[in-house]
């Protein structure tokens, strides 16, 4: 890439993330190949400081103000509309190029790369400023966590009809970690299932939701994005009447599945009997987070494992008897 | 697609409306083939066959009806619905903007909300219905949302009242058959499965958007009037994807009809909670016991839960 004057942009959002960039902008000011890493401080609770980063003069930090919460899709739709370079690479906050990764040769062999192999892998692309805005980013209707990769994809994929190679795995270095801190949550440690648990229950609410919110509202070039304002040096606020929002009926079907999901999962209660208990006992989330209460977290202790119980009993006299029936097949 | 009764009963009200050049019936490989000689004598009746198909597809059966038709402005009218004196297609609140194309969708009680009155040529802009869909529910949806996307704002709505429609059950439209009585086995297994549908269609349109260029089914003409699939042409999901929404109906429908979460049903053996056949669920007798009995044991503690928080409230009001 550094034959190219219009030059490479690697960027990297992250909200409340900076041990893990700490961690990675060195990494990224290592490699040879971009021309700019451009990190956007999605409202942070301490607020990220230039001087923590690296040296690096490529290195550009920005700040949008007055987020409440984490949304990948509108942060890095942001990110993309202030990077520079006509080529852009997305690099989450815990990921980072390594010297595997040869920006140059894989534009040369096609026009759109995306990360593979595990999961922090998946959301990491390489492509042209054009192509991306071809399919207008990211959806700004998804919110939170998961889907925003996928749902890019599928539009680069069958709407433009493009070939989408695989960047190869050893090409991005990741820090693992765990759903429970993907979801903003502090990580379980051992014996803490019920965080486990916890962690699991929202992320798959959240995946569920940005599922259902692309079927709904899906996303193109023409389809208005949010709007952000300068209000200081690097520093911008989104205009809220710009933000896209569903409809109502839609934002009651997805906020009713994403409550079914979670505490379903969370409490192991079937979905039907959780539609007809009262809102109060398994009510929705705010702002993201989920009201769990001390009978959530009595019932998770002692009625979820009962409910398992016949469940396994089942699990167990059915497996045993295909076991057997298996077995007498044989002879 | 078997819907003899319903369609005899609604095409001799179309036959009297006064506002159509052709009234095209696709018979999408019903059991019994439907005869042009059991239909009104209107010379604007065409019938149209499609052999070979084994489930009713409503996104296929509709695209390949379209695509046939010969007007520049298309009524989708179900086998059970019909319009009303009233239902005017020249109305210019039913355009998009003032001389823009004509899209709206039915309104009101559900029934009407798929039926469509809509511009050829934005029809195929959009690539018509998505295919990848099967089984009930959201391709109406879908088809609205992409409409919305493509022309940057929401279509128009026909007044419930233009619109007539015979009543009928989820578990029909589940293709499941009529239920015997409320709250028996085969009601619930009609609503999982039509759960399981709309729930795995939804999904479709966020994996795999459609648009003009994805690649639709195709057919070749067998006899006059008749015509079959061509081989190779049907889309399908990638395996990633089609295996996520093999996995999502499996969890729904079982979930919904024994009352297990899908955090026990991923834990038990795949073998006793299998994927559905073309569209039919294996409803073992081993089911049929748990419904009977473990459900309504599940159900206990919830009761329990929720009779034991409104005590504890209760006492706490008190104290």
């Amino acid at each position: 890439m550094s034959g190219n004057p219009m030059g490479l942009s690697v960027i990297t959002v992250c909200m409340n993330r900076r041990e893990h960039l700490l961690t990675t902008a060195p990494r990224v000011a290592a490699w040879l190949h971009h021309h700019e890493h451009l990190i956007v401080d999605w409202s942070s609770r301490t607020p990220l400081s230039r001087e923590d980063l690296p040296a690096d003069p490529r290195l550009r930090l920005l700040r949008v103000e007055g987020e409440r919460r984490w949304n990948p899709s509108r942060a890095y739709n942001f990110a993309f509309g202030q990077a520079r370079g006509a080529w852009l690479m997305r690099m989450d906050a815990d990921c980072w190029p390594t010297e595997a990764l040869d920006p140059g040769a894989l534009l040369a062999a096609g026009p759109v790369w995306v990360g593979q192999g595990g999961e922090g892998r998946f959301g990491q692309f390489l492509m042209a400023r054009d192509t991306f805005a071809a399919v207008g980013g990211f959806n700004e209707f998804l919110r939170g966590w998961g889907f925003e990769d996928k749902d890019l994809r599928a539009r680069l994929e069958v709407q433009q009809g493009w070939q989408l190679g695989p960047i190869p795995e050893q090409a991005i270095g990741v820090i693992e970690h765990s759903n429970e801190e993907r979801m903003g949550q502090a990580a379980a440690g051992t014996g803490q299932a019920l965080r486990r648990s916890l962690g699991l229950a929202t992320m798959r609410s959240s995946r569920l939701g940005n599922r259902l919110l692309a079927a709904h509202h899906p996303w193109g070039a023409r389809t208005p994005a949010s709007r952000y304002e300068k209000i200081g040096p690097d520093t911008w606020r989104v205009i809220p009447a710009s933000v896209p929002r569903p409809a109502a009926d839609t934002v009651d079907e997805i906020d009713h599945a994403r409550r079914l999901a979670f505490w379903s999962c969370f409490l192991g209660i079937p979905e039907v009997f959780l539609a007809d208990l009262p809102l109060k006992l398994v009510p929705p989330s705010r702002q993201g987070n989920w009201p769990v209460a001390w009978w959530h977290r009595l019932w998770w202790h002692s009625g979820r494992r009962l409910l398992q119980a016949p469940v396994a009993a089942l699990s167990l006299g059915r497996g045993r008897l295909n076991d057997v029936r298996r077995g007498l097949g044989q002879r | 697609m078997n819907r003899r009764e319903h369609l005899l009963a609604t095409v001799a009200r179309l036959a009297a409306w006064p506002h159509h050049d052709e009234h095209l019936i696709v018979d999408w490989s019903s059991r019994t083939p439907l005869r042009r000689e059991d239909l009104p004598a209107d010379p604007r009746l065409r019938l149209l066959r499609v052999e070979g198909e084994d489930r009713w597809n409503l996104c296929r059966a509709y695209n390949f009806g379209l695509a046939r038709a010969s007007g520049g402005r298309l009524l989708k009218l179900d086998a059970d619905a019909w319009p009303t004196d009233r239902f005017d297609p020249d109305d210019p609140h039913l355009r998009l903007g003032e001389g823009g194309p004509v899209c709206a969708f039915g309104s009101g009680p559900e029934g009407r909300k798929g039926q469509i009155l809509i511009d050829a040529a934005l029809l195929a802009a959009v690539g018509g219905f998505h295919e990848l869909m099967v089984g009930y529910g959201f391709d109406d949806k879908d088809l609205q949302a992409r409409l919305t996307r493509h022309c940057g704002q929401g279509p128009a709505s026909l007044p419930p009242e233009w619109l007539e429609v015979i009543e009928h059950g989820d578990e029909e439209r589940a293709g499941q058959g009529r239920a015997r009585r409320r709250g028996s086995l085969e009601m619930a297994q009609g609503q999982a499965a039509m759960r399981a549908s709309r729930r795995a269609n939804r999904l479709v349109a966020a994996h795999c958007p459609w648009g003009p260029t994805s690649p639709a089914s195709r057919y070749r003409p067998e006899a006059p009037g008749v015509w079959r699939l061509e081989e190779g042409s049907l889309p399908r999901p990638a395996a990633g994807v089609a295996a996520e929404l093999r996995h999502e109906r499996r969890m729904t429908f079982w979930g919904a009809l024994l009352a297990i979460p899908e955090v026990c049903l991923e834990v038990l053996p795949y073998s006793l909670f299998p994927p559905s056949r073309d569209g039919r669920w294996p409803v073992r007798w081993w089911h049929r016991l748990w419904w009977h009995t473990g459900r309504p044991l599940v159900l206990l503690p919830v009761g329990a839960l929720v009779g034991g928080r409104a005590a504890i409230e209760a006492l706490r009001g008190r104290a």
